[in-house]
């Protein structure tokens, strides 16, 4: 990686795609939390802004925004509900996207990974809310308020588009857009994973969602697919 | 609905009232969210009491999302219920407007916009979170899957290190290592003396090796074939063996804590499994909860991953154990019962988790323990001898066909099982990543 310039921006700029002189392209969001690296990304600086760069080997978000996912759902000042936050790796770059005027309802059950969520990145970006709690149990958020724009589901459970639907229908604004990993592995361990998408994607279709786009993660996520759907409310 | 039913919620930043027709009547601030919450967690309603004076008559029907405070309210109204999921479903996408309609309250002169109740709720959830955290690290069965962990890595540690000081004290006094097969004492014997004709008789019998032994020691000493050591890699030589030594002590230490700690937390498991077997299985489940929430045959095979994935992908025999195999009973039966012995052992096991994780009285119940050995010496007797002969299985693959494809066809006809993994090449896109050359830009990148 040599000298970096912004090749091509997205949505008004809310992420963008770096090029260096290799003509190597790489995903980047603005750094809403100065001089911090979340999980040891490269920080850059362009033009007097700082950018992030944006792993698609870490985060399935970048990865399928680079297997051409046609619209990124998640802009500028939307909000959104984010199932399995994790350590917060994703959660960050959507957090630098939707910037001060969003707000992220992060949702993690582990205590263990939620330790390092809140310290490296709930505790210092003001847009994120975090709730400790397993996303079957949806009904007892705390802290939670509003219909959101967005939810975005990565969870590794057998029943992780149950999971995505219910709180679909609870949280999501109608015509609000859910992005929903799928694992396929979790599902089923022996199945074809494109059987597994398709089921799944079927699924959502009868629970009143319009089935956008679905992207296979390969090469970066082995048998991971992500579901881009809307809310027909 | 009746005019007169009223909805009672506790929410994050206060308690409010709403009538039937979901407008808000009364609200009170929490001055500290989360003293208020921790206070409601232990049954403290001394806060909520200050709202029931809302009410001037007593209202017909009065509903709560906080069901541990449904006995509370009871005074002041006859029926008193839970609220309904339906309710509840609403009460959290109107949270917003609920707070939002705040100011329009004179009574309680509270005026929250939407910048601070946003930033009040990131407050009170970042410490309510934090408070989760620490109670959750808290929690002693954590503390026993750490201990069985560190207890298994030790044991790794002293295995390493203590075959590499045979190894290497073998060259100066090679007679030694067929003679000790304590790797503790060979270590003592190494950090105290180092060169072998110094060995001493006394010392040895503090180590308790019989006599007899002790002679043939001194003896080979003299005689030995090992060449000589110099001071300096005797030294770092000594320095390895004082280190075997004490960790076998953290090890011995950590042994006896682990006991303790499953008498205090799980003593039922305890009696069933023994202290060793029972902490690996809560730290291989995750936590007693998490063990508790377990089906026996799951427990059965707890630590078999490996093997299970391999029967459901190639249909080969499933496995009978998994770290259930390092109890005395199983590790110690002939092949053939130890299926039976794992199944019976599991079943009683997932029992005694559950008698432990929400059972009042920790107290060893030893109704469970009676009726396992019973059930153990049925086996024994019952199937003494294996019962047909064991056919041997053809583990070589059929030519022509990939691992497990028989079995595979005939258990799943019908299902697809093609994968098209090779045929991706013409997907669409206009960036078209070699993985390799890709991942390689990123650690470079990373590195620097």
């Amino acid at each position: 990686m040599n000298h970096l310039s912004v090749y091509r921006k997205f949505d008004n700029g809310s992420f963008v795609m770096l090029i260096d002189n290799t003509k190597e392209r790489y995903l980047a969001t603005q750094n809403l939390d100065l001089q911090k690296s979340v999980y040891g990304e490269k920080i850059i600086e362009i033009e007097d802004l700082e950018y992030r760069i944006w792993e698609p080997f870490r985060s399935k978000l970048a990865a399928a925004i680079l297997r051409n996912l046609e619209e990124n759902p998640i802009k500028e000042s939307s909000s959104v509900l984010y199932l399995g936050a994790s350590t917060g790796t994703t959660v960050s770059h959507v957090s630098d996207i939707v910037g001060n005027k969003g707000v992220i309802f992060a949702v993690e059950p582990s205590a263990r990974v939620a330790r390092e969520f809140l310290e490296n990145v709930a505790s210092r970006r003001k847009n994120i809310i975090p709730i400790l709690m397993d996303a079957r149990n949806y009904l007892q958020y705390y802290s939670y308020y509003g219909l959101v724009d967005v939810v975005y589901s990565d969870i590794a459970q057998p029943d992780q588009t149950d999971i995505a639907i219910n709180n679909c229908k609870s949280y999501l604004k109608g015509g609000g857009h859910l992005v929903i990993i799928i694992k396929t592995r979790s599902i089923d361990v022996l199945m074809d994973p494109k059987v597994v998408t398709k089921n799944e994607a079927r699924k959502l279709e009868k629970n009143n969602f319009e089935i956008l786009q679905v992207v296979d993660l390969e090469p970066f996520d082995k048998d991971h697919s992500l579901i881009h759907a809307k809310y027909l409310g | 609905m009746a005019d007169n039913e009223y909805r009672f919620l506790i929410l994050e930043l206060g308690i409010a009232i709403l009538n039937h027709e979901n407008e808000l009547l009364h609200f009170r601030k929490f001055h500290d969210p989360l003293q208020s919450h921790l206070q409601l967690k232990q049954n403290d309603f001394s806060e909520v009491a200050e709202s029931l004076e809302f009410f001037k008559s007593k209202p017909d029907v009065l509903v709560t999302n906080y069901p541990s405070m449904i006995d509370f309210l009871r005074q002041s109204s006859e029926a008193v219920e839970k609220i309904s999921s339906d309710d509840e479903r609403r009460v959290q996408i109107y949270k917003k407007k609920i707070y939002s309609s705040i100011k329009n309250l004179e009574a309680d002169n509270v005026e929250l916009d939407e910048r601070t109740i946003k930033n009040n709720l990131r407050d009170f959830s970042l410490k309510w979170s934090s408070l989760r955290i620490q109670e959750a690290s808290a929690q002693l069965d954590l503390h026993v899957s750490q201990s069985v962990n560190a207890l298994d890595e030790i044991d790794k540690i002293i295995n390493t290190i203590g075959t590499r000081m045979r190894e290497w004290y073998g060259l100066h006094f090679p007679e030694l290592d067929n003679l000790l097969q304590n790797i503790v004492t060979y270590a003592s014997i190494v950090s105290k003396f180092g060169d072998r004709s110094e060995i001493t008789k006394d010392f040895l019998l503090t180590l308790e090796i019989p006599d007899n032994k002790i002679e043939i020691i001194i003896e080979t000493a003299h005689r030995s074939k090992g060449g000589k050591i110099t001071a300096e890699n005797l030294s770092i030589l000594q320095s390895l063996a004082t280190q075997v030594i004490s960790l076998s002590k953290i090890r011995k230490t950590l042994e006896e804590h682990i006991e303790a700690s499953m008498d205090e937390i799980s003593p039922n498991v305890k009696e069933l499994l023994t202290a060793t077997v029972g902490a690996r299985l809560i730290a291989k489940a995750g936590s007693l909860k998490r063990l508790a929430s377990l089906s026996s045959s799951t427990i059965q095979i707890l630590g078999a991953e490996k093997a299970l994935f391999r029967t459901l992908k190639t249909g080969a025999n499933p496995p009978k154990h998994g770290l259930l195999f390092q109890h005395p009973v199983i590790h110690s039966a002939p092949k053939w019962q130890r299926g039976k012995l794992a199944r019976a052992i599991s079943a009683k096991a997932a029992i005694a988790a559950r008698v432990d994780l929400y059972g009042r009285n920790t107290v060893t119940n030893s109704a469970l323990s009676t009726k396992l050995n019973e059930r153990i010496t049925e086996i024994q007797e019952k199937y003494k001898e294996p019962s047909e002969p064991q056919k041997k299985r053809n583990y070589e693959q059929p030519q022509g066909f990939r691992r497990g494809d028989r079995n595979r066809y005939n258990r799943n006809k019908g299902r697809n099982y093609e994968r098209h993994r090779d045929g991706d090449k013409d997907r669409d896109g206009d960036f078209k990543f070699k993985k390799n050359k890709f991942k390689k830009k990123f650690h470079k990148s990373n590195k620097k």
